[in-house]
């Protein structure tokens, strides 16, 4: 069994089904139920002080997994390990403070998730008093105080008295993960914590989280549908369609060499902010399919360019392809790094930004 | 022979708390079947722009200057009425988030029956046809014309409010972030949607937006806006590659290159002013690593750098050299 020392979280063949309503004349006529695979059997681990990215379009199940990992939704099947202990048990009542200080959620957000009427220094100071972790006033300053210096909002006083409203996009994301820094978790699952942040906010964000790993250790599952801060941030990837884990690896390979048809085609079609490069761009038809009746065979098969016949009847597994590296195409191909030829173009780089920094 | 010429725009909001200035000086032109990009963050004054040049601002908004011509008609000089008829039909524009905006309780093909109808575009007995037409244009098969909202996705209710925004034959469409919200891939199939009806209908297009890997790929002109001012103008080669505004350069370093993952992400320090507590002299210059003593003493003038190319900086010139 893998050791708890060594991960943070253990995902194993985690399932989370969610029935469809069959209305009041379905359930009188005895329809089938039906269900809605939001997570279909999927298994990964993190790495203590890792960075995961969990990518992959609206109802990949991304964010499910993500409250399955916090406790927040039961799972159907299968299971998760926090540090080695089994999440459904701590989530019991008995032991359910306990893993909110150690694993916290960072919102989409900033503007929902903080309360309108509480000031900064009290946001960050409730969950102290919520879990009665500081005995007086003058420790839970002090602790008010580290934590939003290392959410970067200094000086930390001045922040005390203001209301959210008073804030910027960027403060107001350092607020929400102060709140959630504040318990000292070793866990952070951060949802979409950059993307209704403008461009030259989230990099800040995103170099905080950067930060907060590298000097707390702090473990992260970041959660989105962004590659490519995906790329800026990760250690490791994990790209999801319709429940399943597709590919997962060293962010590096995934992003850069990736086997799978879905990821090659998810890769294509990022813009890339310079006209100069022109890559030839794999556009998939149509939508995910609804994640109610499922295609056969390879899921992705109704809508991969590289169908073949057996990918009807065939049901995929991960595949160990290189080090690390997995995916779940039947017919793994050699890295297509080689033949591609927009990757020749990769050192092309505009001069402008490397330029400007000479000044 | 620019469609479209903006000169000089200034729109300000009078509100309780005073009078703010959203646009300020705003100048650029559209060229017949070109597509420009309005680039800019929250609160710069992209949108506010393209509502004040339909003369579709909220009732505080004023235009206190400049001018909008279409086809050498200036149209802040038109009556209600007759700005009427250019809306639409000469420029219409997809609002943001406009495909959440779909009536739920009618059938998507009903609502745009409705927007023809009340154009006289077709005569009615037609309605349904053009219908038809215009949902095909976009990709939608015209059995789900008789479906509701609910029945569409995110991406479809985009397509089908392109198909309303093309429903009386504009000339110009202007789509205010067209894909954010959507998912990578559908992002990519509205990209290819928009392409394709330009160079079917010969349209010229403004896209207002952040994403600048989106303005990259799909416009021929890039304006980048700072605080309600132009910082940049110029074609996409020049802003991407010789970008002069240390804005623009600091916003391109702070966009993630997916080709490019390892290379340093800059933020830019500071955040955008607030309309009501702008920044005297250039409006950039506290967040600004190359600002001088003057930048804070007066508005930068306008550069010409280059054949189209604008810049609202008053090191631009310095910049070139060096960066050549």
């Amino acid at each position: 069994m893998t050791s708890s020392d060594t991960y943070a979280v253990v995902v194993d063949d985690l399932r989370k089904l969610y029935p469809v309503s069959r209305g009041l004349v379905g359930s009188l006529l005895r329809h089938p139920q039906r269900w809605v695979h939001a997570v279909d059997g999927i298994s990964f681990n993190v790495k203590r002080g890792e960075i995961l990215a969990l990518v992959g379009e609206s109802g990949s199940g991304k964010t499910t997994t993500g409250h399955c990992v916090l406790g927040l939704v039961e799972p159907t099947g299968g299971r998760v390990l926090l540090e080695g202990e089994d999440v459904t048990v701590l989530a019991g009542r008995s032991r359910k403070a306990e893993l909110r200080r150690r694993a916290q959620l960072i919102f989409q957000d900033p503007y929902e998730s903080l309360n309108p009427r509480q000031t900064v220094f009290d946001a960050v100071a409730e969950p102290l008093e919520v879990h009665h972790l500081v005995s007086g006033q003058k420790e839970k300053t002090e602790r008010v105080v580290a934590t939003l210096e290392d959410a970067g909002l200094k000086p930390p006083e001045d922040y005390f008295h203001r209301f959210p409203q008073e804030l910027s996009g960027g403060q107001r994301q350092r607020v929400v993960i102060a709140s959630a820094l504040v318990l000292n978790p070793s866990l952070l699952v951060a949802d979409e914590p950059v993307s209704m942040l403008d461009v030259s906010i989230r990099a800040e964000i995103l170099t905080l989280l950067l930060r907060l790993r590298d000097e707390h250790g702090i473990t992260i599952l970041y959660i989105t549908h962004d590659l490519a801060t995906a790329a800026y941030l990760a250690d490791r990837v994990a790209v999801m369609y319709l429940g399943t884990i597709v590919e997962i690896g060293p962010a590096r390979d995934v992003l850069g060499s990736p086997y799978h048809p879905y990821t090659r085609a998810l890769m294509s079609v990022i813009p890339v902010p310079n006209p100069r490069r022109r890559r030839e761009r794999l556009v998939l038809k149509g939508e995910t399919p609804n994640p109610i009746e499922l295609p056969s065979g390879c899921r992705f098969h109704p809508r991969c360019p590289q169908v073949k016949e057996e990918c009807r009847r065939m049901v995929p597994v991960l595949e160990e392809v290189e080090d690390g590296h997995f995916t779940m195409c039947g017919v793994p191909r050699r890295s297509p790094a080689a033949e591609d030829p927009a990757r020749d173009l990769k050192d092309l780089k505009g001069p402008s930004a490397t330029e400007y920094r000479r000044h | 022979m620019p469609l479209l010429e903006v000169q000089d725009l200034t729109v300000e909001y009078h509100t309780d708390e005073g009078r703010f200035r959203a646009v300020e000086d705003l100048s650029f032109s559209l060229e017949p079947k070109k597509t420009l990009g309005i680039v800019g963050e929250s609160g710069c004054g992209k949108t506010t722009a393209m509502l004040a040049l339909l003369r579709l601002l909220p009732e505080m908004g004023r235009i206190v200057g400049g001018q909008v011509l279409f086809d050498s008609v200036d149209l802040l000089r038109l009556s209600t009425a007759e700005i009427a008829r250019y809306r639409w039909s000469r420029i219409s524009i997809i609002f943001q988030g406009a495909m959440n905006a779909l009536n739920p309780v009618r059938s998507v093909g009903s609502q745009i029956a409705e927007a023809i109808l009340l154009h006289e575009v077709v005569p009615p007995n037609e309605a349904k046809q053009e219908v038809f037409r215009l949902l095909d244009l976009v990709g939608i098969t015209e059995q789900r014309a008789s479906q509701y909202p609910h029945q569409y996705s995110g991406g479809m209710r985009q397509r089908a409010m392109i198909a309303m925004a093309l429903a009386c034959h504009p000339q110009v469409v202007i789509a205010d972030e067209p894909s954010t919200a959507l998912d990578v891939m559908i992002q990519a199939q509205i990209m290819d949607l928009l392409q394709k009806i330009q160079k079917e209908l010969g349209l010229s297009i403004i896209v207002v937006t952040h994403d600048l890997g989106l303005v990259a790929e799909l416009c021929d002109d890039v304006l980048v806006m700072y605080g309600g001012r132009m910082a940049e103008v110029g074609s996409t080669e020049d802003i991407y590659n010789h970008a002069q505004h240390p804005y623009t350069r600091r916003l391109l370093e702070a966009f993630p290159d997916i080709e490019n993952p390892r290379a340093e992400l800059a933020s830019i320090p500071g955040y955008p002013p607030p309309l009501n507590n702008l920044p005297p002299g250039c409006r950039f210059q506290p967040r600004c690593l190359v600002a001088q003593d003057i930048c804070s003493l007066k508005t930068p003038p306008t550069l010409s750098v280059g054949s189209g190319h604008r810049v609202g900086c008053v090191r631009a010139a310095e910049m070139e050299s060096r960066s050549a």
